[in-house]
């Protein structure tokens, strides 16, 4: 212990310290950033050619995972008419009114989403742990399970094995860093030095700063790439027309002919904040308080966090407990 | 002036504007914003897109961005609106500048403008006026055309528009002075058949007449849509389906010239996607019965798979 606390590093006069001291979190933050660069083996890769007809599903699974998939098949019930929103007091219920579309006009992921609500459910029931949820999640297994092979094989995202090693040596390397501050801090105090307001701040700030600079991007290169380009030819659904009424609607209307309905469309490929200022406002904005109250976080990658909205249409919205930190590498 | 414009595609000035030695691109599209989705969903029908080069001159990002998708899954040719090569005052430097920036970034096989001019005394006309086919006016274009050759140096095609008056003072007639242009600056032709036949419909004359006196070899790309009647006049709107008598008259212009490609110029009145499609196809029948283009389509890109 003594070795630790008097040594040529530990017993350095102050300002050499912090100097050296800072030139360290340098060199581990330049360091972090070359291998966040290198971890992403897509960088090289051409840009994915953009598919002839585009599923918003996939996309919004490719965005957010599992959470942000329940959360689009929800909305197509909203779009369609099938469900709809009950208040009671204080509390929001989403029940089901099956006998207004049948339901062959609803898309088969759309379906399976439908009967998670054959008894009303408040908005965070689906993402918080439940059997029905799990229930839930293995029957949407089917379709997710050829996406999360295309998405492997298209290198869409960053391998979860590089990104996990990353962050344990991102931890490493600050918790060293961080160590070696605190044996400073201990060796001045016992030689009675008290000034240490400037270390103690330099070490929390190289903690934060290395978090935000390396917290992993969830998409990788070619990912974001895809993602802003399906958005970017797709730009002009980025809302839901402020005139939609939830129902039977023609899905072919103007010069495309849609597949899926409006909001599907707009949800899928741009998050929920598409939904903002229309019919589905309220659908929107129970999904930003589930996204709080609800979070789970556990039941597969995609998890409860992300909503879209704020992680901006340029990264590709939302979903992930990592928040949108990721999205600027 | 012409020395602010950026110079475009390396040391030596391509000038190749024959035919036979230009890409067969085949039948496509000009690009108008309402069908920015529609294009990719069909781009296996689409061979190629004619855009407005105007139209991504802004140095937003998102411009920036579209023009590189595009180009990363059609060929492009680059068309310009307002270069006013008939201009007796010379090319705005910047609007030059801005050009052989997009055609820079576009790597086209040829980019086109218009025999016409748009802008005089400093003062934007916003339409595309039609020139006094005389000496004077072939100097004034030899001038200009000049200039745009050295700042962009890529094979520039120009196109013949409607005239929606002529000049008592003309020297010469339409198909001599469009010919007269093109080999004087050794340019291509951009033959826009809907306003060779709204010409011959205005003013009297037998289109094939005029078509047959035109260098075959510099017939590099045609347009083609359909206009209306107005007053007892064609009127070039670019808003209907082609009628038949252009029809007619594009597989003469096909027949006649081993041309590169062709575009459907549709600007007005826009139909679902389908509709310029089928008329896609059409014209794409015609060149392959004339031998002109191949028979299987040659898609740039191909889509993923869903």
């Amino acid at each position: 212990m003594d070795q630790l606390l008097n040594n040529p590093v530990t017993t350095m006069w102050g300002p050499a310290f912090l100097g050296f001291y800072a030139t360290l979190w340098g060199i581990a933050l330049a360091w972090f950033l070359f291998q966040k660069r290198r971890i992403d083996t897509s960088r090289e890769l051409a840009s994915l050619p953009l598919p002839e007809v585009v599923d918003p599903y996939q996309l919004a699974y490719l965005r957010g995972g599992f959470t942000e998939l329940l959360r689009l098949g929800t909305v197509e019930l909203f779009s369609r008419g099938v469900m709809i929103e009950e208040k009671k007091w204080f509390k929001v219920v989403w029940k089901l009114n099956e006998s207004k579309v049948p339901p062959g006009l609803l898309t088969p992921l759309a379906r399976e989403v439908g009967h998670f609500y054959r008894e009303p459910r408040k908005p965070t029931d689906m993402f918080r742990p439940s059997a029905e949820s799990s229930f839930l999640e293995n029957s949407l297994m089917k379709y997710t399970d050829p996406w999360d092979e295309w998405i492997e094989s298209e290198q869409l995202r960053l391998d979860p094995n590089r990104r996990s090693l990353l962050t344990t040596q991102v931890a490493l390397v600050v918790g060293g860093l961080l160590l070696l501050g605190a044996l400073k801090i201990a060796s001045a105090i016992l030689r009675e030095h008290y000034n240490i307001g400037f270390l103690v701040f330099m070490m929390i700030g190289g903690a934060v700063v290395s978090l935000i600079v390396c917290s992993a991007p969830k998409f990788s290169d070619r990912g974001r790439r895809f993602l802003k380009d399906v958005q970017l030819v797709y730009g002009r659904y980025n809302k839901v027309d402020k005139n939609y009424q939830p129902g039977i609607n023609e899905p072919n209307a103007g010069h495309v002919n849609l597949v899926y309905d409006m909001p599907v469309m707009a949800m899928g490929l741009f998050g929920v904040a598409a939904l903002q200022g229309s019919a589905l406002d309220s659908v929107q904005r129970q999904f930003q308080k589930s996204a709080v109250t609800g979070s789970s976080c556990g039941s597969s990658w995609g998890s409860g966090c992300g909503s879209g909205s704020s992680c901006g249409s340029g990264c590709g919205g939302g979903g992930g407990c990592g928040g949108c930190g990721g999205c600027g590498s | 002036m012409a020395a602010d414009a950026a110079a475009v595609g390396g040391a030596a000035v391509n000038h190749v504007t024959r035919n036979v030695q230009l890409a067969k691109l085949g039948v496509g599209l000009g690009l108008r914003d309402a069908y920015h989705t529609d294009v990719f969903r069909h781009r296996r029908e689409i061979e190629f897109l004619e855009i407005v080069a105007d139209h991504f001159f802004e140095t937003n990002p998102s411009a920036h961005s579209l023009l590189s998708l595009l180009k990363n899954n059609f060929p492009l040719i680059p068309h310009g609106l307002s270069l006013s090569l008939g201009s007796a005052e010379g090319l705005d430097a910047s609007y030059l500048r801005q050009f052989a920036k997009v055609v820079e970034h576009v790597e086209p096989a040829w980019w086109s403008e218009h025999i016409a001019f748009t802008r005089a005394g400093g003062i934007d006309i916003g339409h595309l006026t039609p020139l006094p086919k005389t000496r004077q006016s072939l100097a004034c274009l030899r001038r200009n055309i000049r200039q745009a050759q050295d700042a962009i140096q890529r094979p520039l095609i120009l196109e013949n528009i409607t005239e929606t008056i002529r000049f008592p003072n003309d020297e010469f007639d339409e198909a001599s002075f469009l010919g007269q242009i093109v080999d004087e600056n050794d340019c291509g032709l951009l033959l826009d058949v809907t306003n060779l036949y709204t010409n011959s419909v205005n003013y009297r004359f037998d289109p094939l007449q005029v078509l047959w006196r035109l260098p075959a070899d510099r017939i590099v790309q045609l347009h083609f849509v359909g206009g209306h009647w107005d007053d007892g006049y064609l009127v070039d709107s670019h808003s209907h389906t082609t009628p038949p008598e252009v029809w007619q008259l594009l597989e003469e212009v096909v027949k006649y010239s081993p041309l590169c490609g062709i575009i459907l110029e549709r600007d007005e009145q826009l139909p679902p996607i389908e509709v310029l499609l089928d008329e896609l196809r059409k014209a794409r029948e015609i060149a392959v019965r004339h031998g002109r283009f191949p028979t299987a389509l040659q898609p740039a890109n191909q889509p993923a798979s869903s």
